[in-house]
């Protein structure tokens, strides 16, 4: 195979018609794109938003968490019976008294 | 090129249905572009679609200093790229029964002696390319069946130009033994 009969081949392949889209082609990329366009973040499915939103409820529970502990500290500091004091007082009183109700 | 600026502007504003205009105007040229490496008309719809939607997806890259068309052609070029790519692993060895008789008489026949049928040829030389590289491939179809010069190839594939001398001298090259190998098989 010489560059002459290389030549010719290619010479011959460019003659061929291309393939041509079918009628309503467009329709199937729009179709493609709308059902792309669910899946974009703007849309997201519950789970992915809560997905996207875990971070910043993990850090708001934790900060939560330091702000009670902190103020039980304080508040046992100043002499303010704490939260544990007084559920177990409530216990003692009403539920597990020495006769029962 | 004003109108698809237009067009765009409103798209990029949430008028997608106008992107049908943009399909249409460019759909024709796209297909004539993958049908070059791809032939199964199936395939080649899904090419052609993964290049629009991938275009759309886009769509705020393109800042129409160059035409759309151009544009189109580059992600046309990468969508056909990574095609060949996983075609290539798929499939690696060419079949003698996939060609025609009149192909197999070409390859035997003396220079210039035969005329060869412009599918015939195409089909030959798909077969014959799959033996290319997928980026030597793009290359010599840009060249010589798409008759672009090698300063619009480098613009649509992003390589240089000594790169893609190089490509197209190596793919023809190869080119020639993979036909001089299907023409002895036939003996």
């Amino acid at each position: 195979m010489n560059e002459k009969k290389l030549h010719q081949l290619f010479g011959a392949a460019r003659k061929e018609t291309p393939s041509l889209p079918e009628p309503g082609f467009e329709n199937l990329v729009l179709t493609a794109i709308r059902r792309e366009s669910r899946h974009a973040p703007g849309t997201a499915s519950l789970f992915d938003q809560l997905g996207a939103l875990f971070p910043r409820l993990a850090w708001a529970t934790a900060l939560v968490v330091v702000l009670c502990v902190a103020a039980d500290f304080g508040l046992g500091a100043l002499g303010v019976p704490s939260l544990t004091d007084g559920a177990a007082q409530i216990s003692d009183q009403w539920l597990f008294t020495a006769n029962g109700f | 090129m004003n109108d698809d600026l237009e067009l765009l502007a409103r798209i990029r504003n949430g008028a997608l249905d106008d992107f049908a205009e943009i399909v249409r105007r460019h759909q024709a040229k796209v297909f004539a572009m993958l049908h070059r490496y791809e032939r199964d008309a199936h395939k080649l719809e899904d090419l052609a679609q993964e290049t629009f939607v991938k275009a759309w997806r886009a769509l705020d890259q393109f800042d129409g200093r160059a035409p759309l068309e151009h544009w189109l052609a580059k992600i046309a070029v990468r969508v056909a790229l990574d095609h060949l790519r996983k075609e290539k692993r798929r499939r690696n060895e060419i079949g003698l029964p996939d060609l025609g008789d009149d192909a197999l008489e070409w390859l035997q026949a003396d220079d210039g002696h035969s005329e060869l049928d412009a599918r015939r040829a195409a089909e030959l030389l798909d077969l014959a390319m799959r033996e290319l590289s997928p980026a030597d491939r793009v290359v010599i179809t840009m060249q010589e069946l798409e008759g672009r010069s090698v300063k619009e190839i480098c613009e649509v594939t992003g390589s240089s130009s000594v790169a893609v001398r190089v490509r197209a001298m190596r793919a023809r090259a190869k080119l020639r033994k993979t036909l001089e190998k299907l023409a002895e098989e036939m003996t």
